[in-house]
């Protein structure tokens, strides 16, 4: 039996095998996605709950309705396909005329509702669905036992694959679609009605998705986080095979399941995380994917919600306000909420500076969050560090990642950009899981407090309360001040008019660079001070769901404004907690006030109250200046 | 400007301090049953892939355990309250924490995650409280961190590890084949396994180990057909666990004779299978429903609450562990924790869950378990008819024995 | 030099020198390559054939801010102010990088009183010291078009590269702006891209003709504007 690297040959064989149905599924998947994004810029996060739909739907189907497979095959789509339409039509389309950023949060939004709502109809533990009776048993091939209905996955995806490329690329519908997307306005002259072609798309991809659904009902387990799981792969195939590109989907889907597959050969316990770094490696040597065509358009830029007037009077009023509210608010409410908050409030607002006045939303922060939290956890239990020492080192940490992350990342933007951030904090996940100094799946626990600078000690609950209040405090002001300085000047400057910022001799790559450097330091240090006010350091800092929900701390309070992400953690981890009785409904909550906040307040709280505000100071200006004689002011458009 | 703001910001300090020092300051416990409650605390998953073994069924356990014993105790009110863990460490930590500072909660119990399990034991250590941990595995509870007032009731990672591997050895399965899941549940479980394969003069020829949630075990299950082994550990639960039995079958595996064991496994994770796939599967349970007429009393009343699903162990073990927490709190005449926790490990155990068992000195209650097969879809009667009992095992035989334990509170 | 997309030569064997101290324009009908030459010359684009030099020493590989901070500095075809930002918030970031403060993260640009010194002087130049205060966003058009002039000339080029300066602008406006780059032209250099012949025919000494991506004559505008083949190219085709 030859081998090789002492893995026989035949399991080779076995395992690439393997991976092209694997990959040939993912292709299939990957392709309504794609579909979704080249022809309408959202990325889908609704994706994963849709194929969920898919699936769940093919066994209720079998077991309420007592409809089989094949026509399940059918069915299943047509009913997801229509849910697509429905929700392109009443819920997507009324932010499609602004930056494509909130289409992709509102389906992230979406995805919530839709698999919380599963969940609490269908249980968490799985539900069976058969193999069909055609399709079962299968053939030897020798080096490996082909169940049939494998086979019948390759042939299936194929199919799909083909007939969906054609669709697109060579029919009238296809061509009309395209142009419809590429120039609606013009392609509405000539009398086609883009409204409805948008909600095909979008029906068309959910059908797409509900059909891989179906087609894994039978092997995969069907429950309802199905979806979540497979989500973020396939957003790395679509971007390994560039965004917008049905035919580097496909490639690319098949490319992920041969990698997977060897790894699983070789390396098993990293083939979950081998499809990032194929991704991160990718767009490295080719910026938008492997036959990406969609450069990011700079999208219609949403303008930071600013007074109209403000004074540095009414600055500090409002900084002192908090800073009193939060120190006298332990009397009313427990005190270990508030500090979850703060720090929380802290890491929100060191996204905001990324995604607010930096315009890059990131979807990997929590990478900053969980690795400064395992450092300092690692560096004040085991080598005994005083706090103030282990904070400082996890910061530090946070920062150095910051720097090799911001590096590979600043190259790109828009969708790109949250792509490869995703990947990278896929990464920094994966190393956490194996390391032994980070524990794994239990995380490093009792952290001790400590003394702070070797006297002061922290296990007292009012110091600690004193401790975390300064941090918040401290980071607050420093990103305060930041905005107003020269550096922040220049930072909005590039947000609006990246070009004329080059042209006046900025080196826009570096700024961002160091905007990027200075919010993973700060999200670090919230992280760092996290840790030792919960004495625990745990998985659930690095996951891509504490990214998704930082996102939704800063959305929700008013992205771009100083006190949004305030606002937005203190809501967000009062949802959490006090809500936590309600169980699997506390994610619907949290996706449909997302939801509702993309759809009716999309500034946030803070940001609409600004631009409210804002809006009577100009009318007062209006009312109140004079028009002088001889005005040199042209009355031009 | 920014000193001024700090002088004053100080002085409001400074009366915050006194003030929340005040409020922060835990109500000392005097004789009797403090705050005039018994307060029980079911903290679980009940969103995600462990809720149908544990979740609201755990929590309509303990709800009937309260009731059988008379909603009073010590002339006091019992309450129970419940909470979502989320599986999330940091949340299942901080709603302990707020169980314990703010809503007079005196013992915790179901704990499902060993990482959130490991936590608590250390904050009801701390604060003086006593945890009851039905779900969790991780033998550390009564080994090195275990607790004068924490206790592990239904299984541990050595009764499930030794008890299946053994048997099947018994039974003839002399070369084996380990999949593992990847963290630290199954590297303990695969640690315990090597050393009782080895020790029973078998012979383990190969080990994968995969990594949690994978969708698609395919590709693990394939080097396990392909060794010939007989056995196939598997040592994943929940979701993990039930894909890889559908793909076993899937691939032939099962059919080609090899015998999947799987230490950790549930009622519920065969309601999720099916029995079709389910088939043959042997492995260790500490409560069946259908044993006897008192456990099928039980589990009747506990259907009628819980949407005709009947008991895993796991929620059946709450019922019992609440309900000899509340006759310890009965003979110690207080709620107090650690007079308490010396009643619960000088009373026997004695209901319909655990005849004729004990509470040890590290917080281990030892009880029979029941190496079980599932049955085949002609061989079951009716909903829920899934296991059979093939044998019996005393508890002194599964559980590790106490001269071994690395617990310091067991005088050697 | 010439730059090529996928095949389709923008710019083809372009070979264009610009004299310190001149005001030359550019001229030629849609579609010549006019931007596209500008965005070579400021580093937006990378020739794919060719090189550039400034004052002798190569710069072909240069980003866009690096070429700028040699004193090259340009406008932009579609007005390019800092809508979100007052009028004297523009100008103070065109004038943070000679001030040394571009990297300063703390304290206010305002403390540096040779900084807020110049901004007077700019906003007095171009005419908005009373409305300094006010957003960008709320000027007319043409009175943008002036701000962008005033952020480009703040920076104190030695070159300036205007792409289309008066497209938009009203009768008035155009005379001032025309006014304003005169008076600026002294002791730099200027390149121009424009449509409007008055104009050019006013401002310009020098006037490179471009059609289809490659220059078609070169000259002062009397002689150039009277060739028939300049002629044709401006009637014949896309007008």
């Amino acid at each position: 039996m030859t081998t090789i690297f002492g893995i026989p040959m035949a399991l080779l064989y076995a395992q690439l095998l393997l991976g092209i149905i694997n990959g040939a599924f993912y292709a299939t998947l990957s392709l309504g996605l794609a579909v979704i994004f080249g022809m309408m810029g959202i990325a889908n996060f609704a994706h994963g709950a849709l194929y969920m739909m898919g699936a769940v739907g093919a066994w209720f189907m079998l077991n309420t309705l007592g409809i089989g497979y094949w026509p399940a095959l059918i069915l299943c789509p047509l009913v997801v396909g229509a849910f697509g339409m429905l929700l392109e039509r009443f819920v997507l389309r009324r932010v499609s005329h602004i930056d494509h950023l909130y289409g992709m949060l509102l389906t992230f939004g979406i995805a919530f509702i839709v698999q919380g709502i599963f969940r609490f109809w269908f249980g968490s533990a799985g539900l069976p669905y058969a193999i069909p009776s055609l399709l079962t048993g299968g053939v030897n091939l020798g080096f490996m036992f082909l169940p049939y209905y494998r086979a019948w996955v390759i042939v299936a995806s194929l199919g799909v694959c083909f007939l969906t490329w054609f669709a697109i690329e060579k029919t009238r519908l296809g061509a009309y679609l395209r142009a419809a997307t590429e120039n609606s306005k013009l392609v509405q002259a000539f009398g086609i009605n883009v409204p409805v072609m948008i909600m095909l798309v979008y029906g068309g991809g959910a059908a797409l998705a509900a059909f891989a659904g179906v087609l894994a009902a039978p092997i995969l387990q069907v429950n309802p986080t199905m979806g979540a799981e497979v989500l973020i792969v396939i957003f790395a195939v679509v971007v390994i095979g560039g965004l917008g590109s049905i035919k580097g989907a496909i490639i690319a889907g098949f490319l992920a399941g041969i990698a997977e597959g060897l790894t699983k050969a070789f390396y098993p316990e990293a083939s979950t995380t081998v499809v990032f770094l194929l991704m991160a490696f990718v767009l490295v040597v080719m910026p938008t994917g492997l036959f990406g065509t969609k450069t990011q358009a700079a999208a219609t830029s949403v303008s930071l919600p600013a007074l109209a007037h403000e004074s540095a009077f009414m600055r500090w009023a409002l900084f002192g306000a908090m800073a009193i509210g939060l120190a006298i608010a332990p009397l009313f409410i427990y005190p270990a909420f508030l500090m979850k908050a703060m720090t929380y409030a802290l890491f929100a607002c060191a996204f905001n500076l990324m995604a607010g006045y930096g315009k890059l939303v990131s979807f990997g922060h929590a990478m900053f969050l969980g690795t400064a939290g395992y450092v300092t956890a690692y560096a004040a239990k085991t080598w005994g560090l005083s706090p103030e020492l282990a904070i400082l080192a996890g910061t530090a940490s946070a920062a150095v990642l910051g720097l090799v992350a911001g590096w590979l990342c600043t190259r790109s933007s828009g969708v790109y950009f949250a792509m490869i951030s995703l990947a990278l904090a896929q990464m920094i996940y994966f190393l956490a899981l194996q390391l032994p100094q980070t524990g794994g799946e239990d995380g490093i626990q009792s952290v001790p407090r400590g003394a702070l600078f070797g006297f002061i000690d922290l296990s007292n609950p009012t110091t600690l309360y004193l401790f975390v209040l300064a941090v918040f405090l401290g980071g607050f002001l420093f990103l305060s001040c930041l905005i107003r300085s020269p550096f922040g000047q220049i930072l909005k400057a590039i947000r609006e008019h990246e070009p004329r910022a080059q042209s006046l001799g900025y080196s826009t790559d570096r700024y961002k660079l160091a905007t990027f450097v200075i919010s993973a330091a700060l999200s670090g240090l919230a992280g760092s001070t996290k840790v030792i006010v919960t004495q625990i350091a745990s998985l659930t800092d690095v996951h891509w769901s504490m990214s998704g929900e930082v996102i939704l701390m800063t959305f929700l309070g008013g992205v771009g404004t100083l006190y949004g992400p305030v606002l937005g953690s203190f809501v967000v981890v009062a949802m959490q907690n006090y809500l936590s009785a309600l169980g699997a409904w506390v994610t619907v909550i949290q996706g449909a006030v997302f939801v509702i906040c993309i759809l009716t307040f999309r500034r946030g709280i803070v940001g609409e109250l600004i631009t409210f505000v804002s809006a009577r100071q100009r009318e007062k200006d209006r009312r109140g200046i004079a028009m002088p004689a001889g005005s040199k002011v042209v009355t031009g458009t | 400007m920014t000193s001024h703001k700090k002088h004053r910001g100080i002085r409001f300090m400074l009366a915050a301090l006194a003030a929340g020092a005040a409020m922060l300051a835990t109500p000392a416990l005097a004789d009797g049953v403090s705050d005039d409650v018994v307060k029980i605390g079911v903290l679980t998953d009940m969103s995600g892939v462990f809720s149908d073994m544990n979740g609201n069924g755990s929590v309509v356990a303990a709800q009937l355990a309260i009731e059988d014993f008379g909603s009073i105790v010590l002339d006091k009110p019992i309450q129970l309250i419940s909470a979502d863990h989320q599986h999330k460490a940091d949340v299942g930590t901080s709603i302990a924490h707020r169980w314990i500072d703010n809503e007079q909660v005196d013992v915790l119990a179901d704990l499902t995650n060993s990482a959130i399990a490991l936590a608590v034991q250390d904050i009801a250590r701390d604060a003086n409280r006593i945890a009851l941990f039905t779900s969790p595995g991780t033998t550390d509870l009564t080994g090195a961190k275990c607790s004068e007032t924490g206790f592990h009731w239904v299984y541990d990672n050595y009764s499930n590890g030794i008890g299946p591997i053994k048997a099947q050895i018994d039974q003839g399965m002399k070369k084996w084949y380990f999949l593992v899941s990847d963290f630290a549940f199954g590297h303990s479980l695969e640690a315990i396994g090597k050393k009782t394969v080895e020790e029973n003069g078998a012979e383990l020829v190969g080990t994968v180990r995969f990594p949690l949630n994978a969708p698609d075990m395919s590709a693990f299950l394939l080097p396990a057909q392909a060794s010939g082994a007989e056995a196939i550990l598997l040592t994943a639960t929940g979701r993990d666990l039930t894909t890889a039995i559908k793909q076993a079958n899937e691939f032939g595996l099962i059919a080609g004779g090899q015998s999947i064991v799987a230490p950790v496994m549930f009622l519920s994770d065969i309601h999720a299978m099916g029995l079709e796939q389910a088939k043959g599967i042997s492995f260790i349970d500490g409560f069946y429903w259908d044993r006897n007429d008192e456990t099928r009393a039980f589990s009747t009343r506990f259907g009628e609450r819980h949407n005709g699903a009947m008991p895993t162990s796991l929620q059946a073990g709450v019922y019992s562990a609440v309900t000899h927490y509340l006759k310890a709190v009965q003979a110690a005449g207080t709620d107090e924790a650690k007079a308490v926790a010396a009643k619960m490990r000088e009373l026997p155990v004695d209901d319909f869950f655990a005849r004729g068992g004990k509470v040890r000195e590290d917080g281990r209650m030892v009880h029979d378990m029941y190496l079980v097969k599932v049955k085949s879809p002609e061989e079951s009667n009716g909903p829920w008819d899934y296991e059979e009992i093939i044998a019996t095992i005393p508890g002194d035989d599964i559980f590790l024995p106490l001269a071994e334990s690395t617990c310091p509170l067991v005088k050697k | 030099m010439s730059i090529a997309f996928n095949g389709f030569y923008a710019v083809k064997n372009v070979d264009f020198t610009l004299h310190e101290g001149a005001l030359h324009a550019v001229i030629g009908p849609n579609g010549a390559g006019k931007t596209t030459l500008f965005n070579l010359l400021t580093k937006f684009l990378q020739p794919t054939e060719g090189q550039i030099f400034h004052r002798g020493v190569e710069v072909t590989a240069l980003k866009p801010a690096a070429i700028a901070r040699q004193g090259v500095v340009r406008s932009f075809q579609i007005s390019a102010v800092f809508q979100a930002l007052t009028i004297r918030e523009n100008i103070e970031l065109a004038l943070l990088r000679r001030s040394g403060l571009q990297w300063r993260l703390l304290g206010n640009a305002r403390r540096d009183k040779a900084l807020v010194e110049r901004t007077e002087q700019v906003l007095e130049q171009f005419g908005f010291t009373r409305e300094a205060d006010i957003a960008a966003a709320e000027l007319s058009y043409g009175r943008k078009r002036v701000l962008e002039l005033a952020t480009t000339v703040a920076t104190d080029p030695s070159v300036l590269l205007l792409d289309e300066p008066m497209a938009g602008l009203g009768r008035e406006d155009i005379d001032r702006v025309a006014e304003l780059i005169q008076t600026t032209a002294k002791g730099r250099t200027i390149l121009l891209v424009e449509h409007n012949m008055q104009v050019v025919s006013r401002l310009a000494e020098r006037i490179t003709v471009m059609a289809r991506g490659q220059i078609l004559a070169e000259g002062p505008y009397s002689e150039v504007s009277s060739r028939p083949d300049v002629i044709a190219a401006y009637t014949g085709g896309t007008h």
